[in-house]
């Protein structure tokens, strides 16, 4: 099934809302198990975002503009004694894409409710009648 | 435990980047080994159990995006161009059919019978029949070259 150009799917918006988040909290960027962890506290879901389909939306969303990335600091990884991190950041481009999806969702629940109170409207006068 | 799963990751890992262009494939390896000690590291700070169970799922439930991510960047990056003759596209394509049944049995057991020793046993032979039918794929197989 193909999108509509622009539009985003379900882990992305995960991804950039989690992004988003770590900002708030005074974090600018994120690495990929982190967001895995921060997306399955949020929905509560049993298990992280599994490999594949997290690194493929991660390349996907920065080769569209939506995060950026970075390797960090060898020494900052050397020093910890861990492998480096690839670094993500939520891009104004981004930004403005979850914006516009969380319009488009409030646009279409009021589209909905709108269409839940024409039906019970309808239904009123079909049992009135 | 951990470490056998660990080991399985980071193979898969090196067998989907397999003749990607060596910037693509140094990232997605690095990136992934990063991502397997930062959840070990986490599990033993907040002392989660299951972290063999818990890895496991993520390589086995993220292999479709993978394979498809390899095609997609086999697509636009500089990687070296693998031609395939028909007789490997049928190893391959049985590969991934019992592949994929494979750590399907797999998962199942893990998750539904909680019987970690004969799911690894069932994701073994998913594993080597999956190896063997990209490496075949991969290489080519002699007079293989279809009509």
């Amino acid at each position: 099934m193909r999108r509509k150009a622009g539009s985003l799917i379900p882990i992305e918006v995960r991804i950039l809302a989690a992004g988003l988040a770590f900002r708030g909290r005074g974090q600018p960027d994120f690495h990929g198990f982190l967001v895995a962890k921060e997306i399955q506290a949020d929905s509560g879901a049993r298990q992280l975002t599994a490999h594949g389909t997290l690194y493929k939306a991660l390349d996907r969303m920065e080769k569209a503009g939506l995060l950026r990335s970075r390797w960090e600091d060898a020494d900052a990884a050397a020093n910890e004694r861990r492998p480096r991190r690839r670094l993500y950041e939520v891009t104004p481009t981004g930004e403005r894409a979850l914006a516009d999806a969380a319009r488009a969702e409030r646009a279409l629940g009021a589209a909905g409710s709108r269409a839940d109170r024409a039906g019970a409207s309808q239904r009123g006068v079909l049992e009135g009648a | 435990m951990n470490d056998l799963v660990e080991r399985l990751a980071r193979s898969w890992v090196r067998l989907y980047t397999l003749g990607l262009g060596p910037e693509a494939r140094a990232n997605r390896r690095a990136e992934i080994d990063s991502d397997l000690w930062e959840h070990r590291h986490d599990a033993a700070a907040t002392g989660s159990t299951g972290l063999a169970a818990a890895v496991l799922w993520r390589v086995l439930a993220g292999t479709p995006h993978d394979v498809l991510w390899s095609v997609e960047a086999r697509g636009s990056g500089p990687g070296v161009a693998i031609g395939m003759p028909w007789r490997s596209q049928r190893g391959l394509q049985a590969a991934i059919v019992w592949g994929t049944a494979f750590f399907a049995m797999a998962l199942g057991l893990i998750d539904a019978a909680g019987m970690p020793i004969l799911a690894f046993m069932v994701l073994g032979i998913g594993g080597v029949l999956l190896v063997a039918g990209l490496m075949r794929a991969v290489l080519g197989s002699p007079g293989g070259v279809g009509p």
